[in-house]
């Protein structure tokens, strides 16, 4: 009996060990080493696009490319540029966000959204096809709902930028 | 960022009729070229003068920096005999605020 529950335990654990795999983040390595490859001191062909982080206090912040150099020079000159990038985006690493200005919280509304839905049904969901690989938010989306939504995009490859004479968001897949 | 503070900018412009179909679809309006730079050189000379302090996280209609750039892309519609814009991002400008 006792031998009998400790291989449902261990069983419960290799399934909860399966899921979390499933859900790991492998951000795209050829946008990653073409980030890092850029010179540092002179402008980013990346300027207009949003890129995620987790904050230490569990918050999200968008940064852009610059801020990306930033938080890299001020905390993290002890890996490489590359390194930081890909645990960053992967987000394995925490960030002190106090300077920085774009922060939100996960809407939990879309969180459980994107955890129940395949992530074509997610896009289909809250998003408009442009053309190939490329969308757009629709329109009836919440404020509050939005910078969410954009950042389960991110965790799968799909990277935002604004179209500001229109003044949405344009959506692409990366990888 | 304080008012009087110049940054730099950086713009990157997508010329292509299909980006006009979008706007178009979007907004029922025509447009061009010209309203596209004219809208963005707006922000890129607010940027450059430090008058920016007042540009909000968010784009939007409220946004001062975007009704700015509107106001000045509908000089670029006067010449062009283009209909007026009276929106960002599908929301309308407050009228007081456009000249």
């Amino acid at each position: 009996m006792k031998k009998n529950r400790i291989i449902l335990i261990l069983l419960f654990f290799a399934f909860c060990l399966s899921c979390n795999t499933n859900h790991e983040i492998s951000f795209d390595k050829k946008l990653i080493k073409s980030i890092s490859d850029e010179n540092k001191y002179l402008p980013s062909r990346f300027f207009n696009l949003f890129f995620f982080c987790k904050c230490q206090n569990e918050e999200i912040s968008i940064l852009s490319v610059y801020e990306l150099r930033e938080v890299y020079h001020n905390g993290f000159k002890n890996m490489y540029y590359k390194d930081f990038l890909t645990e960053l985006f992967n987000q394995k690493l925490k960030v002190d966000c106090t300077l920085l200005n774009n922060k939100f919280k996960i809407n939990a509304d879309v969180q459980k959204n994107f955890l129940k839905m395949t992530l074509v049904d997610f896009i289909n969901f809250y998003c408009v096809k442009k053309r190939e690989n490329i969308f757009w938010l629709k329109n009836d989306i919440a404020e509050e709902s939005k910078k969410s939504i954009l950042y389960f995009l991110f965790l799968n490859n799909y990277i935002t930028n604004i179209d500001d004479y229109n003044g949405s968001f344009v959506i692409m897949k990366v990888s | 960022m304080k008012n009087g503070t110049p940054l730099e900018s950086q713009t990157v412009f997508y010329f292509s009729e299909e980006a006009k179909d979008i706007f178009k679809q979007s907004t029922g309006l025509e447009d061009n070229d010209f309203t596209i730079i004219t809208h963005e050189m707006q922000h890129q000379y607010d940027l450059d003068q430090g008058k920016s302090a007042d540009n909000l996280e968010e784009n939007s209609a409220k946004d001062p920096s975007e009704i700015a750039a509107v106001n000045n892309e509908n000089r670029a519609r006067k010449i062009d005999n283009l209909e007026k814009r009276t929106t960002y991002d599908g929301e309308k400008i407050d009228p007081n605020k456009l000249k």
